[in-house]
């Protein structure tokens, strides 16, 4: 059940170096790739079904697909290595440990549409994931894998890294273009897209670090092994980091369409001392809340879309009886409240309006009323913002509200925490 | 040419507008707060939420481009439950001082939410509030009423071309300022005060003197250089309180200098001139247009009419240069008639780039080439320079001069004259060292108490609208022109400005077939 593509090197001494990266076979896939045409290259990926793993599910090959053939102005990749979703640890393993996949998957898909810069984005506080990217970088430009005339193929690509200063929003695509640009990580208004007006104005691509380190894999072993590893339109497998209350949290790389009962009883070895379940985030913390009768769901896009909720990130959060879900949706609002950019209105004013109440409702000055307007606000946030920062706090928000309605009223009643000083997931600093 | 459906109108559109600009062109009337017809798109403040028919979500009008056969509702429940949200969350962190702000009466946020907003609040928590900054002699920032359209932001970057604001820290505690906590530089700041929807950005200047909604507003024309920007004079019981910038896409767009703005304190300042005077005493009018008609009229008389020296002013309006052309032509028939052009080397025409480019001229004055339209320059006679020298010669005895400190512009040319002369008769708005040197002095209109026209540098006849009523014994130059014209016996028909300017229209041929009437409000370009 366990497949490994992404994490098949993770284990190996110096599986981050080149040498290593080429015993293992790796550069063959931009060796093979650039022997064949951009539309090739694209047509393959789309096959292969390989869907963004930053959290949209939106397919990798439609995307490179929107870039026109023609621009003026340069184009360019963004390799999305922000990780700041609280839940997500994915790609920080991959950059750590086989950053030249990555390498790899970029320079393909740069190939593909055309780019001849790209660069890659890493969350500022990932010193060891920047380092092990940088250095992976200058082994590929000194063994000819990237700079000029890549492998006598006539194309040239460098890549970059950029650092990003802490923001979580600059996970959003065009938020990420304008740290990227340096300027202050805010989401830009769309229309235009990315595709078409991006990074200093060109044609951009923004991918995910896991999506592309797929790529490679693709191209070796060809679209069908892909899609054929997980349900229709969900094709291959995918990190899942599970934390939370279980009994071996971690990362694993699992089929695409797993089921979520599997993960938690089987994979992770079931809850931690045996406690009975209690509710389970599936996603990474945007991703709406869900109870113990709805773990029978499959881990991918559309099955999970199906329920309500999202596949978001693979980031699945297990959380057992006797966590307080009042506080953790008070902790989780302070989160993006803290986040919001404060650019447009319903997120800046809304978010931090949550934020507050849940505050009261935990620390038992909740007011009758309360819980609906909070559902109120998330409603008057949702799908009336720039960029998805609101969405992912108004949705799970909701959810944790619809589903355990009781139990915040019950902190209205009594006008307190009945859990006590429970620490949940989020409260790092307890 | 696409075509867009709004509230069931079927609508015109070119290719590339957004929904709100349709709209807006169509009268179909879309709140919003950062969209401004000048400044960058920024889509922030969600007002102008629309709904489109097959899209799910409601989308921003400001940032949507039109497309063939979009069909769009403005006023559905959905449209105005977002409109609803959008207010209460700029009010839940806003002071609500309506009744001390002084943007009370001109404030979006105020209109909107009267017009589109809920009644009550349901916010229950402590309100944000954020540390006063200094913005120097000219902005007063109340952080507390921001709503962070970055209208500002926007303006000082793209159009002053200072970029001196930027968004700080972020989410809740977002705000806008100076990068660094110092005043503002821009020679253009002051239109961050109309930018602001809000009472976050208002006029030092300006603030607590008057309720916007009791004052009277004329649109005339800002007498502080060759450009000619329309402005609206505001005044309240008669006095001249403030300028904002009137539009006119081919002079000024939108827009106004700061030196522009702050001319208007000078119409009731300490130094206006305000009586007659005679030998540096207080005289009365009549008198004084007696004596110095008296002495003219006895030059001519002795044809000696090229020892009167008359000085208009690019200050002045089209009808008073008029006039002084008049009286020195048909009334005195001296050659010896001039002015002090202005000079201006800047291109004006307003274009894309910072206002530091082509919102500034160096000729100070609003006239120049009026005055020349209205041919107050040299015939066969001297220049002003070269009349004061004649002057100070004993080949000039009597001088006039109309509304132009010529004692600041040619010092000791003019004192020379002013010993030498047998009369010195000067017009001013302000006392000043010319009134000081001169035998007779009678107190000019000020520009904002004036009717008539300039013409701009680029050849634009714009009119100028009195604000307030002429102050203490004021008269426009035209009509001192007149009552000395009428002592030396010379009846002219004329008896108000438009009056003179028919006049005008009839002799100057340029200006043929117009009339004050017949100005639009952005102004009748001359051919050339």
């Amino acid at each position: 059940m366990t497949e490994k593509i992404l994490t098949a090197r993770f284990e190996k001494p110096d599986s981050y170096r080149l040498s290593s990266y080429v015993e293992d076979g790796g550069y063959e896939a931009l060796k093979k790739a650039l022997s064949k045409t951009p539309d090739e290259i694209i047509d393959i990926v789309k096959a292969a079904g390989l869907r963004g793993r930053g959290g949209a599910g939106f397919p990798a090959g439609v995307k490179w697909s929107f870039v026109p053939k023609e621009s003026e102005k340069p184009k360019y990749l963004c390799v999305n290595g922000d990780e700041g979703e609280p839940g997500t640890f994915k790609d920080r393993y991959i950059m750590e440990l086989d950053p030249h996949a990555i390498i790899e998957g970029a320079a393909i898909a740069s190939y593909a549409f055309g780019a001849h810069v790209a660069y890659i984005y890493i969350r500022g506080e990932f010193k060891l994931p920047i380092e092990r990217v940088e250095n992976a970088l200058a082994e590929a430009r000194q063994a000819g894998f990237l700079g000029a005339n890549i492998l006598d193929s006539g194309y040239d690509l460098d890549i970059w890294v950029h650092p990003g200063a802490g923001a979580y929003v600059c996970g959003e695509e065009t938020a990420l273009i304008e740290s990227n640009e340096g300027h202050r990580g805010m989401p830009r208004i769309k229309p235009p897209f990315p595709a078409i007006v991006g990074l200093f104005g060109g044609p951009t691509v923004v991918n995910n670090i896991e999506t592309l380190s797929y790529v490679p894999h693709i191209i070796n072993k060809g679209p069908e092994w892909f899609a054929a590893m997980g349900p229709e339109k969900n094709g291959g497998t995918k990190l899942f980091g599970v934390s939370g209350h279980v009994k071996r949290p971690g990362l694993y790389e699992l089929r695409m369409g797993t089921p979520l009962r599997k993960i938690i009883y089987e994979v992770c070895g079931g809850m931690r001392g045996d406690k009975e379940l209690k509710a389970v985030i599936p996603g990474g913390s945007s991703t709406p809340i869900l109870t113990p009768g709805e773990i029978d769901v499959n881990m991918d896009y559309d099955s999970l879309a199906k329920i309500g909720t999202m596949f978001g990130s693979g980031a699945i959060i297990v959380i057992e009886e006797g966590t307080c879900i009042p506080r953790l949706a008070a902790r989780l609002a302070k989160f993006y409240a803290h986040e919001s950019c404060g650019q447009c209105t319903p997120c800046r004013e809304g978010v931090p309006w949550i934020a507050k109440i849940l505050d009261r409702v935990e620390n038992g000055m909740g007011l009758p009323g309360d819980l609906d307007q909070v559902l109120k606000i998330c409603d008057n946030i949702q799908g009336k913002t720039i960029c998805p920062l609101g969405d992912a706090c108004a949705m799970p928000i909701r959810a944790m509200i619809v589903k355990f309605r009781a139990e915040f009223e019950r902190h209205v009643e009594e006008g307190g925490c009945p859990f006590g000083p429970t620490p949940t997931p989020w409260d790092s600093e307890s | 040419m696409p075509k867009v459906i709004i509230d069931g109108k079927e609508l015109e559109a070119k290719q590339g507008q957004s929904v709100l600009q349709v709209a807006l062109e169509n009268g179909i009337f879309i709140p919003h707060f950062c969209f401004h017809p000048q400044l960058k798109v920024a889509g922030n403040c969600r007002m102008c939420l629309v709904e489109i028919e097959k899209v799910p979500k409601l989308q921003i009008s400001c940032g949507t481009p039109i497309r063939d056969g979009m069909v769009v509702h403005t006023d559905t429940p959905k449209v105005k439950e977002a409109r609803e949200a959008i207010l209460e969350f700029l009010l839940i962190n806003h002071p609500l001082d309506c009744p001390v702000c002084d943007q009370s009466g001109e404030c979006k946020l105020q209109d909107y939410t009267f017009e589109y907003g809920k009644k009550e609040s349901s916010y229950r928590e402590e309100k944000k509030t954020h540390v006063k900054k200094d913005l120097g002699e000219y902005i007063e920032m109340e952080l507390n009423r921001c709503i962070l359209c970055t209208r500002c932001v926007r303006y000082l970057r793209d159009v002053a071309g200072t970029e001196e604001f930027c968004l700080h820290e972020r989410g809740p505690h977002a705000e806008v300022g100076p990068y660094l906590e110092k005043p503002l530089t821009s020679p253009f700041q002051m239109n961050l005060v109309e930018l602001c929807p809000v009472g976050a950005l208002t006029s030092k200047p300006f603030r607590f003197k008057a309720r916007v909604w009791l004052m009277d507003k004329v649109r005339t024309i800002c007498p502080g250089c060759s450009i000619g920007c329309n402005v609206v004079a505001w005044s309240y019981s008669g006095k001249l309180l403030r300028f904002t910038p009137a539009e006119n896409p081919d002079v000024n767009r939108c827009w106004l200098c700061d030196y522009g703005r702050l001319l208007v304190d000078r119409v009731h300042s300490d130094d206006r001139l305000l009586v007659s005077m005679k030998s540096g005493e207080r005289a009365n009018r009549k008198d004084v247009i007696s004596e110095i008609a008296t002495k003219v009229k006895e030059l001519v008389e002795s044809k000696r009419s090229n020892m009167v020296g008359i000085i208009g002013s690019a200050h002045l309006t089209n009808e008073d240069n008029y006039a002084i052309a008049k009286l020195a032509g048909e009334v005195v028939g001296t050659e010896n008639l001039a002015y002090m052009a202005g000079e201006n080397k800047r291109p004006i025409e307003p274009c894309d780039k910072p206002l530091t480019e082509w919102l500034v001229s160096d000729d100070k004055t609003p006239n120049t080439r009026g005055a020349r339209d209205m041919r107050v320059v040299p015939g066969k006679g001297m220049d002003v320079k070269a009349m004061l020298g004649a002057a100070a010669r004993g080949e000039i005895k009597a001088l006039l001069v109309f509304g132009d400190d010529l004692a600041a512009s040619l010092p000791d040319e003019f004192r020379a004259a002013a010993a030498a002369l047998d009369v010195l008769f000067v017009t001013s708005t302000w006392i000043n060292n010319t009134t000081g040197l001169a035998s007779l002095v009678l107190p000019e209109a000020s520009f904002a108490e004036k009717d008539g026209t300039f013409t701009n540098e680029p050849g634009r006849v714009q009119r100028v609208r009195s604000a307030v009523p002429l102050q203490g014994e004021a008269a426009p130059a035209w009509a001192t022109c007149k009552d000395i014209a009428s002592m030396m016996g010379h009846d002219w028909h004329f008896g108000c400005e438009a009056e003179v300017f028919a006049e005008i229209a009839q002799v100057v041929s340029l200006y043929h077939g117009l009339s004050h009437d017949k100005i639009p409000f952005e102004g009748a370009k001359l051919g050339v």
